[in-house]
């Protein structure tokens, strides 16, 4: 070949060099879309919605750590197992670093994120233009939607995580709040803030419970039902009032509640748990995890809270001593506890026959509590009510007393009884579900945890698999506002309608008509009293009495003998990993 | 000019005549860029020879040997030839003359012709016929040997079998020269055959290495560049190419990540580059590719590029070093070469841990529960009850590995070629566990044209892998099974295999381990293409343009099927179920590059200029179901209603242009500068490209005067330089905010209406759109001393090596709202960062003889000094080590100041011994306004942590670093020696003060879990009778945090010393292989891993790198196997 062919090849090899491009570098993402194209239509403004509620799926929040954290450190229930992660909230041994503590507290952040960066992106749809009446209405919804989970969000926070709760007597608007993000977050330095005031936080709290409640519609079709309404709203803005204690104010946002018609109490308690029953009249809010029939994972709490699974969460006897605490002595609790004397062996047989004996001449009577039984029989009569250690019953005394306590019907939806509950189980290989007793010495967690579930294994749609259930949470449910209404009435001096509404959950608990008075109807002398008992009754084992005792200033009296200390365990401590990672947060809770 | 060393090494020899070689340059000169001898025009009258060979060099790009002696160089010639090819001008030069010439690709030997080679002087005494055959240190033949009798002029050269014939006086002695082999002198003796063997010099200097695209003298470098031989790493019996380096390189730092089928070794190159994942560029035959795709067996070179100035010509992702892999030709070989070799040998688990019996375990549980109180239907109190399973035996049995490779090579003038297929299969001990590889390569090279020449390197492999079911886990399972559990129980089917009642061993919530890993049965199989073809034309004299367009095509599928097993009414599966995945990528990349070469009297250049861009899309498509029918295997017989689809894809680009310019003066003085400038797809358009230059020089100081007197010095060089490289070490699309699904879904509807299966979406990450590269700059230096004609060969370099602009992932407050539900944090890529590594590598090589026995010892260590100097915000990170001890208890730390991921956590001062001495703690405490010192539940035979801020209270302000993984030196040492037709190798490797985060101890020392078992290492607890200071007591509240709170406890020395390799071999001597048309029957014996020297207590001290933040923590993986093979290797 000449030299010029070569030349020739040698120049179409440059000029093939250069045939790709500054643009050959440009390519973009096939899995996901960006965020600045990805508002531009409704379904995709909905993908976004739906992802803010996802948040509650976060492993501490109701995939089911949450309960944990709210149930272990208020004796309600305790976990025994080796790892003291869990352990720790038996016994107030937590610190700043606890991996739950610090995934509660990143996850509501999670949420309020999210609800962050689906405002502004709704907002940018709204301004464009190119969204006429219906679909505004929509947008509307969705905005709404976003500021009511936002709001839910910083409740959480600022009563978990705020210095004080405002009915403390140490409270004051200014001590540390948490720390608000209330715009969508674009560079790394506008995260590095610290703590606002609780007085902001609640500000904002309020400002966004408002704001839903002015852009929510009041229901939705049953296909969408689950997404937050202007009850929701209400609701949670009038709890929030009574946190303030703000009794005005909360009334109002209540009695839109009341006198709204699609609420009403279900007539069976149980069916506030139960996995049939979602999204119910009772329900202003429930948190969703009815979604195993499409594949996905629903809860975790099987796995976590049911006894004898992997750890074993019991729920502690102080929970079912609150369930019986009065003693009512008349002749139909001493044939009971005749009765049951049969279970008990020969030398404790003795023992109840003495009680009944004693017990025979204070019939009419009634007390508060069994220790103020015991107070009262102990002069009269030799018997030892205790074992060598001070603390546990003697087995005769304990079947007495658990004889002469009346039951509360509300116990049966709450807590599985030892050798007196079934389970139905699931017998792969007969394909059948067969009754089994409840065959373990502790009582175990109800709420929420089905009586037929086969943990290992699929199950009929909807049901557990390998612990997974689908259940829904009723995080705000008629029976809360009730009961806050109760409390808002009180101390608005009307005792009379606060009795009302507590003997209406009363009556609800016995099975009665829920309007017309009745023998079970109460009338407490101390209602304040009246409305703490009556709220244990209907919602331990939930997550919620830990808000309450505090709110209530109680915590240290009921929770001492658990290691609750004062000043210290009124609120959980900023994890450390928040210190670690935001330059700009400064201060701690005290104690920690 | 390049060829000085030589002619001076065999100037200042005695030698009379010089050959050519063939079989020795065979394995040393690769790649596309050697044989491109381009044509020349040389028009000169009155000419000497020798400056017809300088032109020739120059522009022929060749090396020319010879000695002085042999070659009139002053005869004057007229030359007048245009466009000629290389062997016709030398045709030229050397008719009617003396000599002869022999050209094997750029190296260009002269020699006297063979029929002029006869005895000149009369002998004096009585001559005999003596005859010999010359071999190798392999006991291969040498040709062109050259064999003069001592003191005379006469001598001759072996032929193409390695004899030689010649008349010598009975008392006389032949001296023996071969290129890159010591003289050697041998004594007659009066007998007539004699078999002679010669030993290589110590440092083959003249060795060419790979400088990316194109080669250089091993003594021209002015970077740090290692090579190994593929003779080095051969038949390792392991199907990863990064482990058979292991210790011999310094600067190299390779731990294997575990013993499983297919498990690959981890490399870093020269300390930490990144806080981020960097690993090494693997460059196979000139264009980027994976290691794993290279048969063993089919390398010719290793060539590592340790330092930023050499590894700038492939800029982006060179920061971590580069690994050019080169594999064999055919060049050389005059005929067709056959080789077959085949090992095959046994493996077996290494200091497996001894498991409880059944009676222990009983016994040891009870201390378990003795505070929880023993859980509801258990029957601790059954000594001798129970039969035990020893577990560890049972999933245990003697590994096999077997390798096969046969492949052809030969060449002619115009071509070569190399074809060689191989079979690999390795079945390590755990059971149910093994790989299988298949692999073909065609290797070649045409010179179509006088101008052109092209050629291919292709290979197609296959892989066959059954890996274990439970991954990296799958110890964890044997430490939890309890011993009372049978293997087998046909009692319980479907499967047959044995359970224990749970109830009755305190809620046992594991399974099977036997059961585990044979109902989950997943194959997963890959077939790889790759390879690349070029051109390479000479435009000009000087000029030549190479171009290579490079594919690759990957289909990897995977099934799995999970088979119905029956244990208990909870721990059951009763279908049959199916996944299957398939996977494809392809890539695709051109670079082109032109190359100019000029000489002016003393001083050359060599300029290289070109180009690159690549472009990969990968993507798979997975589908799974339950519930297969009619015993079918099959994904469309499952349950329809269980179907499920995935899919995903990927793909990326890159651009790249670069220059190299070389200079050098009188071979003394070296000069090469380098830049680089790479486009990313992974940055925004404004910082997409950036430009790495590097600059470095050599100056070889044994071509001066004032060394070359010093007769012990033969060789010494003086190097440095300074380099920046690149790193683009992050996912794609971090400049850009993108959403995620959250993967979860929420739900919608009532119990009455169908729940809908609602889309979720949200942004989990926050995007940085001002990224850009990080920067990598090195600063290297390097010492290289032979002496004693190389027999001792030192090499001494110094490095500093500073990562700027680091770019890693940045956690983002928990206040940040961006991340998912689980404990993965959520990040920002960020460009703030720097590290520095300060580092010294030094190897020693000594080769010498005693008589017959030749031996080799090479030595080499590696130290550096690594500190973080910058994070963003100077904020702390902590690795999750999600699970370690417990969940969400973070070990490592990385601070600025100190190495990173160093291990955080309590010192521990003993353990309690005696009630007083809590009561003691606790009172301090209280006088400090504490409760207690660690726990209310703190008792004797916990740990006692020490107090750092004196508070009396222990809590998170008392932890402190408490070990580094990051090891003081690597080291490796081989030996190798020779004796008549047996040879020996040995190689070696071990770390000097490496800490290890021995997680495992938890397991191996107390119950990992409630439902746990361990290993006879926890007998030694503390107990009131055995007051235990190195193991603290059982306790199923463990309220102390022994074993959840990180601690020194753990932290054990990693040291360890390990022979990797001992192989033995015998070669037949080649008259009697010759008999049966054998030119090389060798026998062999190796041993891998056979002794390790370690105080470390847990399974392997050897445990993978892990990544930067997170590094040496142990949690308990399979061991290495101790493997035995023997082997043959055949040539005809």
């Amino acid at each position: 070949m000449t030299k010029n062919t070569k030349l020739i090849i040698f120049a179409l090899i440059l000029l093939f060099s250069n045939a790709c491009s500054d643009d050959f570098l440009e390519i973009t993402d096939p899995q996901n879309p960006t965020a600045t194209t990805f508002y531009t239509s409704l379904s995709n403004a909905q993908y976004a919605v739906n992802g803010v509620y996802e948040a509650f799926a976060g492993e501490q929040l109701y995939f089911g750590e949450i309960f944990y954290i709210l149930m272990f450190s208020t004796g309600e229930a305790e976990y025994v197992h080796p790892e003291s992660r869990y352990t720790d909230f038996n016994n107030y041994n937590y610190s700043s670093s606890s991996s739950l503590i610090s995934g509660y507290y990143r996850q509501w952040y999670n949420m309020i994120g999210r609800a962050n960066s689906v405002i502004q992106g709704i907002r940018t749809m709204q301004l464009s233009g190119n969204y006429k009446e219906d679909n505004l209405t929509q947008l509307n919804y969705m905005l709404g939607q976003c500021y009511f989970l936002r709001g839910l969000a910083y409740s959480n926070l600022v009563r978990s995580f705020g210095e004080r709760m405002p009915s403390n007597p140490d409270y004051n608007p200014n001590l540390p709040g948490v720390l608000i993000s209330d715009t969508v977050v674009t560079t790394r330095e506008q995260m590095y803030k610290d703590r606002s005031s609780c007085g902001e936080v609640y500000n904002s709290v309020v400002n966004d419970f408002k704001k839903a409640e002015s852009l929510l519609p009041i229901s939705w079709p049953d296909a969408e039902a689950g997404k937050a309404t202007q009850g929701s709203a209400q609701a949670y803005l009038g709890e929030t009032y009574v946190y303030l204690q703000e009794w005005d104010s909360a009334r109002i946002a209540f009695d839109k509640i009341l006198a709204n018609t699609q609420y009403s109490l279900v007539s069976n308690f149980k069916h506030n748990f139960d996995y049939k029953y979602i999204n119910n009249s009772e329900s202003l809010f429930e948190v969703g995890f009815n979604n195993m029939t499409n594949g996905l994972g629903g809860t975790y709490i099987y796995r976590l809270l049911a006894l004898q699974s992997w750890g074993t969460s019991t729920v502690r006897s102080e929970t079912i001593d609150k369930f019986s605490s009065s003693v009512v002595i008349n002749t139909q609790t001493l044939a009971a506890a005749l009765a049951s004397k049969a279970t008990v062996t020969t030398p404790q047989r003795a023992l109840v026959d003495s009680l009944i004996r004693v017990s025979t001449p204070l019939i009419g009577q009634s007390f508060d509590s069994k220790d103020a039984f015991l107070t009262y029989i102990r002069p009269l009569t030799s018997i030892s009510f205790y074992k060598t250690d001070g603390i546990t019953y003697q087995p005769g005394v304990r079947v007495f007393l658990n004889a002469i306590s009346p039951k509360e019907p509300r116990l049966a939806a709450t807590v599985y009884t030892p050798k007196v509950d079934s389970i139905v189980v699931y017998n792969p290989k007969t394909n059948t579900w067969s009754k089994k007793l409840f065959d373990y010495s502790n009582y175990g967690i109800r709420k929420y945890i089905p009586d037929s579930v086969e943990v290992e294994d699929a199950l009929p749609a909807g049901m557990g698999n390998y612990g997974y259930i689908s259940q829904n949470f009723r995080i705000m449910r008629l029976d809360d506002v009730y009961l806050y209404y109760a409390e808002v009435m009180h101390n608005l001096n009307d005792d009379n309608t606060a009795k009302e509404y507590l003997n209406k959950l009363v009556r609800r608990a016995n099975g009665l008509p829920i309007n017309t008075a009745s023998e079970v109807d109460l009338s407490p002398s101390d209602v304040m009293k009246e409305i703490r008992h009556q709220t244990y009754l209907e919602t331990c084992l939930e997550g919620k009495i830990w808000f309450h005792y505090r709110r209530w200033n109680i915590a240290n009296q009921e929770w001492a003998k658990y290691g609750y200390k004062q000043k210290k365990n009124e609120c959980l401590p900023i994890p450390q990993a928040e210190f670690d990672s935001n330059t700009g947060m400064k201060t701690q809770n005290p104690g920690y | 000019m390049k060829n000085t060393v030589k002619r001076n090494l065999f100037k200042s020899s005695t030698i009379r005549s010089l050959a050519l070689l063939i079989v020795l340059f065979a394995h040393v000169i690769l790649s596309e860029v050697y044989a491109q001898t381009p044509n020349l025009t040389i028009q000169k009258k009155n000419i000497t020879v020798k400056e017809v060979l300088t032109l020739i060099e120059k522009g022929g790009q060749v090396i020319f040997f010879y000695t002085d002696k042999d070659v009139d160089l002053n005869r004057m010639l007229n030359i007048n030839l245009v466009n000629q090819p290389i062997s016709k001008i030398l045709d030229e030069v050397f008719k009617n003359s003396l000599n002869d010439f022999k050209i094997d690709g750029r190296q260009v030997y002269i020699l006297k012709r063979t029929k002029q080679v006869e005895a000149k002087s009369k002998p004096e005494k009585k001559n005999s016929i003596i005859s010999g055959v010359v071999t190798d240190e392999r006991n291969q033949t040498v040709i062109g040997a050259n064999i003069i009798i001592n003191g005379s002029t006469s001598g001759t050269i072996t032929d193409i079998n390695g004899r030689f014939s010649i008349e010598a006086p009975e008392d006389a002695q032949l001296k023996i020269s071969y290129i890159g082999y010591e003289t050697k002198i041998v004594d007659i003796k009066g007998k007539t055959a004699l078999n002679i063997s010669i030993n290589p010099t110590t440092k083959a200097l003249e060795e060419l290495v790979v400088v990316g695209y194109g080669l250089q003298k091993k003594s021209d470098v002015t970077g740090a560049i290692a090579q190994v031989k593929g003779v080095q790493i051969e038949n390792t019996a392991s199907s990863d190419i990064g482990s058979a380096l292991q210790g011999k390189v310094s600067g190299v730092y390779i731990m294997n990540s575990g013993g499983q089928a297919g498990s690959t070794a981890d490399i870093q190159i020269r300390g930490v580059t990144s806080l981020n994942k960097t690993t090494p560029l693997w460059i196979i035959d000139g264009v980027p590719g994976e290691a794993n795709t290279v048969n063993m067996n089919d390398v010719e070179t290793i060539d590592i590029i340790k330092d930023g100035t050499a590894a700038a010509i492939y800029g982006v992702k060179a920061a971590a070093g580069v690994i050019l892999v080169t594999t064999k030709r055919g060049i050389g070989e005059k005929k067709a070469k056959v080789s077959f070799n085949t090992y095959t040998g046994t493996s077996s688990a290494w200091r497996l841990p001894t498991m409880l019996n059944s009676d222990q375990y009983v016994t040891l549980k009870n201390e378990q529960w003795a505070s929880t109180g023993v859980p509801s239907g258990l029957t601790m109190d059954h000594i001798g009850k129970y039969s035990t399973t020893d577990w560890m035996k049972e999933m245990f049995k003697q590994g096999k590995v077997q390798n096969y490779d046969l492949n052809i090579s030969g060449s002619n003038e115009t071509s070569n070629y190399y074809i060689g297929g191989t079979y690999f299969k390795d079945e390590p001990s755990f059971i149910d566990n093994s790989i299988e590889k298949y692999s073909f390569r065609m290797n070649s090279d045409y010179k179509i044209a006088k101008w052109i020449k092209i050629g291919e390197s292709l290979n197609f492999l296959y892989s066959k892998l059954n890996p274990v079911a439970d991954g990296d886990r799958y110890l964890d399972g044997l430490f939890r099974t309890p011993p009372m559990m049978s293997v087998y129980d046909a009692n319980n089917q479907p499967g047959g295999y044995g359970f224990v009642d749970a109830a009755s061993i305190g809620n046992y919530d594991g399974g099977n381990p036997m059961q585990n890993q044979l109902t989950n049965q997943e194959t997963d199989y890959s077939q790889k293409i790759n390879g690349n073809i070029y051109a390479t034309i000479n435009i000009v004299s000087g000029l030549t343009v190479t171009g290579t367009f490079s594919g690759a095509y990957t289909s990897s599928d995977s099934k799995t099927i999970n088979y119905p097993y029956y244990l208990s009414s909870s721990k059951d599966k009763e279908t049959t179920d199916i996944s299957l995945t398939y996977s494809k990528g392809r890539s695709m990349l051109f670079n082109v590059y032109a190359n100019y070469v000029k000489d002016f009297g003393l001083n050359n250049i060599n300029f290289t200029a070109g180009y690159e861009a690549s472009q990969y899309a990968d993507s798979y498509l997975s589908g799974s179901g339950s519930d297969a029918k009619y015993g079918l295997l099959v994904l469309r017989q499952t349950d329809i209603s269980t179907r499920q689809v995935t899919d995903g894809e990927d793909h990326g680009t890159s651009i790249s242009q670069f220059g190299r310019f070389q200079y050098q003066y009188a071979n003394k003085y070296f000069l090469k500068a380098i830049v680089r400038r790479d486009g990313s797809d992974k940055f925004g358009p404004e910082n997409r490209y950036g430009i790495f230059p590097s600059a470095s020089f050599a100056w070889k100081l044994s071509e001066e005067n004032f060394i070359k007197n010093i007769s012990a010095i033969s060789f010494l060089k003086l190097r440095g330089g300074y380099g920046i490289n690149g790193t683009d070490n992050i996912d794609q699309y971090q400049y850009v905010s993108s959403m995620t699904s959250t993967g979860t879904g929420y739900p919608y509807g009532t119990s009455s209406t169908v729940v809908e299966n609602t889309g979720e979406i949200a942004s989990s990450s926050l995007a940085n759109p001002a990224i850009q590269w990080a920067r990598t700059k090195q600063f290297d230096a390097g010492l290289e001393l032979g002496l004693f004609k190389n027999a001792l060969f030192f090499n001494i370099e110094p490095y500093l090596k500073i990562t700027d602009k680091m770019l890693f992932k940045k956690s983002l407050s928990l206040s940040s709202g961006l991340s998912d539900g689980n404990n993965t944090t959520a990040y920002q890529i960020v460009n703030t960062g720097r590290i520095s590594n300060l580092g010294l590598d030094l190897s020693v090589t000594y080769k010498g003889n005693v008589g017959d026995f030749k031996y080799s010892l090479g030595a080499n260590v590696s130290t550096f000094n690594y500190t973080v100097d910058q994070l963003a915000d100077n904020s702390p990170l902590l690795d999750d080590n999600s699970g370690v001890l417990s969940a969400g208890e973070k070990i490592s730390k990385t601070t600025v100041g100190e190495s990173s991921g160093y291990f955080y956590g309590y010192k521990c001062d003993g353990i309690f011994q005696t009630q007083e001495q809590v009561d003691e703690y606790n009172s301090n405490a209280r006088a400090h306004e504490h409760d207690y010192y660690c726990s209310s539940g703190t008792a004797p035979g916990d740990l006692i942590y020490r107090d750092l801020n004196g508070d009396g209270h222990i809590t998170d302000a008392d932890k402190e670093k408490i070990g580094s993984p990051w090891p003081k030196a690597t080291y490796g040492f081989q030996a190798t020696a020779n004796y008549k037709g047996f040879d020996l190798l040995v190689t070696s490797s071990g770390v000097y003060k490496r800490d290890i985060f021995n997680a495992s101890r938890a397991k191996t020392y107390q119950f990992g879990g409630y439902d746990y078992s361990t290993t006879t290492q926890a007998l030694s607890r503390w107990t009131s009778e055995n007051h235990s200071t190195t193991n603290f007591r059982i306790d199923g509240t463990d309220p102390n945090g022994n074993l959840s709170k990180p601690s020194s406890w753990y932290i054990e020395d990693g040291s360890f010393f390990r022979i990797k390799n001992i192989e033995l071999g015998f070669t037949v001597p080649q008259t009697l292989s010759r008999k049966v048309g054998l030119s090389r029957f060798r026998l062999y014996v190796s041993g891998q891993n056979l002794f390790t020297f370690t105080k470390y207590t847990g399974l392997d001290p050897e445990i993978g790198l892990g990544s930067s933040t997170s590094s040496g923590i142990d949690g308990g993986s399979y061991p290495q196997s101790k493997v035995y093979t023997v082997g043959l290797q055949v040539e005809l």
